[in-house]
């Protein structure tokens, strides 16, 4: 057996004229975080939802453990376990109610305890679901997942709609099951969120995966070490002359930024200063970063990854 | 003066979002009166309908005597099975087998129920079978005047629809207040305003008067609807009509913004409301005579808000006769307790405990 | 089946915490039960009713006969009427029907100045052999009254027997015949919570199939909570049977709760155990909770199950013939009273317990329930059966 714990070759599913996922192939490797990261509309959910058994390809192969199937039967869901887009549960069972439900539907599975202490929710295991928090049942929603103690867990956008605070709470969760070896299949469009977690990323766009591979290796690809954004009124003289010295500027003219690469981030700056002074231009702003995944998105696809 | 307007127009157009109220309030009744409308009323003038009573063909005297009962007409049978087929299936109302020593009496079940007294219909066949054996027709002619309670002449169901737009009013006004007091201040829209520079008054004069505005008008939609369909006449003194329907809705409204006072949590007062209705629509007359009932849940029927609604309602459309009197004194306590009610809770809507 | 067992535990424990469910599915059916009798049953068995009679007379000998009678039935501890006299003077007869009108009375009886006079003339005529004129007595009664429509009918039974005491001063043998009365379809021991006790069983599994199914099962699809369900493995049909049964559990709880009112409160006749009813009652869960599946199956949103629901809800109920029967009803409602299953179900279930029979034939008030039964149940699958949500 290979070790990878899960391939799709060449799924497609079209909704009538839309082609939601068109020709979809990646592997997962056993013990790894994979990441399927894209704007809303990528087709990540369809495709999460079809290696979850929602959903029936039109096309394309699937191997679950190293066996060919034509969909996630039954069989195979035993050995999965999921966290939903947005899961709603039923209101007036109790935490610990909520979890001996979905246990009993398993033949295999770990004890409620242990999943509360997992999801760090054992002084809440006699609450009823209303009087959750959104934090709460989320964890609890990952809990659920893990309950039949999985050898692949789904997580459709485990962190979306919850503050930064609940966010990092989900995301320790998450780096400990790593740690003790689990494979997860993560869904997201929070680049911090796949920088940190995953092991491997595919960034999906119009139903197609354009680009996979490690993260850091994604962002070295992009060839330059730091950024430099500056927050300033540009003139063409002064955005000639960037360009004629190699730093690639790219203005947001909406935003006033402006966006520079560089392997010599002291250079720059030095030019920077002298530009704007012989220009007569006032910098407001300027921020020195690592490339992020953001920025791969953006040179990728010339779209930025967020909703705004 | 604008923000009131404002406010007024967002009410009525979040009226017809609310699904509970607009159920209840325009749906509900009218969904009543033509059920009760047609299972009940329909076509009947006024005047007593006749009782058809089946007798066996082979004995000619009995339907002779029978036919000759006022407000009864006989039918023939072949068979006493047949007479008891045809009562139960609703073809007729009752059948007779008479045997010269006893009078077997058959009646449906649907003519007594609405007639429990039709159970004496036997009587009636035998004393007349008796006076036709010595030729005698009758001593004494009773002479039946029927008068009309109102100014107009109007059928039972025309008597019944005033009750049915009281009914609109008092769910209106009360699940109004429901949603608006109860919902509003659970997901914080109350609070919202209160953080405004909104004062209270304006606040609930917008809200209230636009339902308000809503409410009057199903209630002379239901009653001008049923007017139409069922072709009733009604008398309507329309300076009585307005001014009792708008004051019990205002009531209604007092009644609603208590009981969302008293069950904080909406669905709770939601039930509640449903609840009173449910009693008031069986207790206060509208729809089921309360004569026969016990003493004391005659009481309750006259303690009950909507029985007076409906009366001032009948009397406004002219089927009751009635003092304007009475009319307005009903509609000074329905203000007297909506402006109680609205100075206590309003002056504490805004505030978040 | 133990997992399928054991989830309908959990779905039938979240259903009985939601405070809205335990309302109108368990405490509305059993107030509404005791309400339906505290108003009908007087009308089933009229007894200690008091109606006001007013009396107009101007005296004389057959006037104070009259007059007599009257009295008797107003006295004492059964008295039918509360009787007021009034000598027959001008403005008295204007005052009792203003009396009327204001409900103050609910019938007005005038004898008229000459009843007398016409009454000796009535004998001698007769004994003379000639057809007499017959006396009149004027009686007013007011329209859309059930009290002074009972009251008239009473006054005409009570002529009807003094007649008959006139004839027989005159001479005549008169026998009274005795009358056997029977309400077509029902027992010898009928009384009204006999009737409604059975419907309110429709009525109870009728609120469940619409609101804790219907409407429940479209929120749990709306919600995604089926679909949360579904990616465990665990097989559709294995959650509706679970489903079901959760439902099933409910039920026998409302019917229950409904058959020890009526029992040990209201005291009915019939026996809750009969074999025939358990049948029909089965057959009244299986066509009112596929009722609700199919309502769940073509509704997008709670909102428009809701919807659904309530626009069913009353027509149903009300010309389904579980408060009173629908035989003689205009065509405009009559189709819905032909095609609607609460229909058949009640006439069955009525039928099964020996209190009336069906108006209609054996196999259609069984029939008809288990086409409706067969149509829901087939939507249902089409569309539940599909792997995809």
């Amino acid at each position: 057996m290979s070790n990878f714990i899960l391939e799709v070759e060449d799924l497609k599913r079209y909704y009538g004229q839309v082609k939601a996922i068109d020709g979809v192939n990646f592997k997962v490797k056993q013990g790894s975080v994979f990441t399927l990261l894209g704007p809303n509309g990528a087709g990540k959910t369809t495709t999460i939802e079809i290696i979850e058994g929602l959903r029936i390809p039109d096309s394309g192969k699937i191997r679950f453990l190293g066996k060919e199937v034509s969909k996630i039967g039954r069989e195979e869901k035993a050995y999965i376990g999921v966290s939903l887009q947005e899961t709603n549960l039923i209101p007036y069972l109790t935490v610990r109610e909520t979890l001996d439900m979905f246990k009993n539907i398993f033949e295999r599975s770990l004890d409620a305890d242990e999943v509360l202490k997992m999801v760090s929710l054992e002084d809440k295991s006699s609450t009823y679901i209303k009087n959750l928090s959104g934090g709460q049942k989320q964890r609890l929603v990952i809990g659920l997942a893990m309950i039949n103690d999985p050898l692949i867990l789904f997580l459709d956008e485990p962190t979306t709609g919850l503050d930064p605070q609940a966010r990092r709470n989900t995301w320790d969760i998450l780096l400990d099951l790593k740690r003790n070896g689990k494979t997860i299949i993560l869904t997201t469009h929070y680049m911090e969120e796949a920088e940190i977690l995953s092991d491997w990323v595919c960034i999906m766009d119009l139903g197609k995966i354009i680009k996979e591979g490690d993260p850091h290796s994604l962002i070295r690809d992009l060839g330059k070490e730091s950024l430099i954004e500056v927050e300033l009124d540009v003139n063409s003289v002064m955005l000639e002359e960037l360009n004629n010295s190699g730093l690639d500027p790219v203005y947001d003219e909406r935003h006033k930024r402006l966006l520079l690469k560089t392997n010599d981030i002291l250079s720059t700056i030095d030019l920077l200063l002298r530009l704007s002074r012989e220009n007569a231009l006032q910098i407001k702003d300027v921020t020195i970063r690592q490339p992020n995944l953001e920025d791969v998105f953006l040179s990728l696809t010339g779209k930025s990854l967020r909703e705004e | 003066m604008k923000v009131i307007w404002k406010l007024f127009l967002s009410t009525v157009k979040t009226f017809y979002r609310d699904k509970m109220t607009f159920f209840f309030t325009l749906i509900f009744p009218f969904t009543l009166v033509i059920i009760f409308g047609f299972v009940f009323g329909v076509g009947s003038s006024g005047e007593e309908s006749k009782l058809s009573v089946g007798v066996l063909s082979s004995d000619n005297r009995l339907y002779d005597v029978v036919n000759s009962i006022e407000g009864v007409d006989a039918r023939d049978f072949d068979s006493t099975e047949s007479i008891r087929q045809a009562i139960l299936q609703g073809k007729i109302d009752a059948g007779v087998i008479y045997n010269s020593e006893e009078m077997k009496l058959m009646l449906n079940f649907t003519t007594m129920q609405r007639d429990p007294l039709s159970r004496m219909l036997g009587d009636t066949i035998t004393d007349s079978i008796l006076k036709s054996d010595i030729k005698i027709d009758k001593i004494i002619d009773l002479k039946l005047t029927s008068i009309d309670p109102g100014r107009t002449v109007t059928t039972d169901l025309g008597y019944m629809i005033p009750g049915v737009v009281a009914l609109t009013i008092f769910n209106g006004g009360m699940f109004s207040m429901i949603s608006l007091f109860g919902d509003y201040r659970k997901r914080g829209i109350l609070k919202r305003f209160g953080v405004t520079p909104l004062r209270p008054y304006q606040f609930i004069l917008g809200m209230i008067s636009g339902r308000f505005v809503v409410t009057i008008s199903s209630a002379t939609l239901v009653l001008m609807l049923s007017q139409f369909i069922f072709k009733v006449n009604f008398n309507i003194n329309w300076f009585l009509y307005l001014i009792s329907v708008s004051t019990s809705i205002l009531g209604m409204m007092a009644f609603g913004i208590l009981l969302s006072e008293i069950f904080t949590e909406p669905a709770v007062a939601s039930e509640m409301g449903s609840l009173f209705m449910t009693v008031m629509m069986f207790f206060s007359g509208i729809y089921f005579p309360l004569e026969f009932l016990p003493g004391y849940l005659r009481k309750i029927g006259s303690i009950l808000p909507l029985a007076y609604v409906a009366q001032s309602i009948r009397i406004a459309t002219g089927v009751e006769t009635g003092s304007s009197i009475f009319v307005l004194t009903v509609s000074l306590i329905m203000t007297m307790v909506f402006s109680v009610l609205v100075f206590v809770s309003g002056s504490k809507a805004f505030r978040s405990d | 089946m133990k997992r399928v067992l054991r989830l309908s535990n959990y779905l039938f424990k979240s259903l009985v915490r939601d405070g809205s469910n335990l309302f109108w599915l368990l405490a509305f059916p059993c107030i509404l039960l005791v309400i339906m009798m505290l108003i009908f049953s007087p009308l089933y068995e009229p007894k200690n009713i008091t109606f006001n009679l007013t009396l107009i007379s101007y005296g004389g000998t057959f006037s104070e006969i009259i007059e007599r009678v009257f009295n008797e039935v107003s006295s004492g501890e059964n008295k039918i009427f509360q009787l007021e006299k009034f000598p027959g003077s001008g403005g008295n007869l204007k005052e009792g029907l203003e009396r009327l009108k204001n409900k103050k009375t609910d019938l007005v009886l005038e004898i008229p100045e000459d009843f007398d006079a016409r009454m000796l003339n009535w004998f001698m005529m007769k004994n003379m052999g000639i057809t007499p004129p017959t006396p009149t007595i004027n009686v007013y009664s007011l329209k859309h009254q059930a009290a002074s429509q009972s009251a008239y009918v009473i006054v005409k039974n009570i002529f009807q027997k003094l007649e008959l005491e006139f004839l027989k001063g005159m001479g005549y043998q008169m026998e009274i015949i005795p009358v056997k009365t029977e309400i077509v379809g029902t027992e010898d021991t009928f009384s009204y919570i006999d009737f409604i006790y059975p419907g309110m069983v429709i009525f109870t599994v009728f609120m469940t199939g619409l609101f804790g199914i219907g409407v429940d099962m479209t929120w749990l699809k709306e919600k995604g909570i089926m679909r949360r369900i579904n990616v465990t493995g665990l097989a559709n049909s294995e959650f509706i049977i679970s489903y079901i049964i959760s439902r099933f559990y409910l039920i026998i709880l409302q019917i229950a709760l409904i058959t020890i009112i009526a029992k040990f409160i209201f005291k009915t006749n019939v026996n809750p155990f009969a074999p025939a009813f358990i049948l029909y009652t089965l057959l009244t869960i299986l066509c009112l909770s596929s009722l609700g599946f199919f309502i769940a199956a073509i509704s997008k949103t709670t909102n428009s199950a809701n919807a659904i629901s309530q626009v069913l809800n009353f027509p149903l109920q009300f010309l389904g013939g579980l408060y009173f029967p629908l035989i003689n009803v205009p065509w405009v409602i009559r189709w819905i009273v032909i095609i609607n299953p609460i229909t058949y179900l009640t006439s069955g279930i009525r039928d099964s317990l020996g209190i009336m029979k069906s108006p209609y034939p054996d196999i259609v008030t069984l029939l008809v329930p288990v086409f409706w039964t067969v149509f829901f149940l087939f939507f249902t699958v089409k569309r539940f059966g599909k792997e995809e949500f």
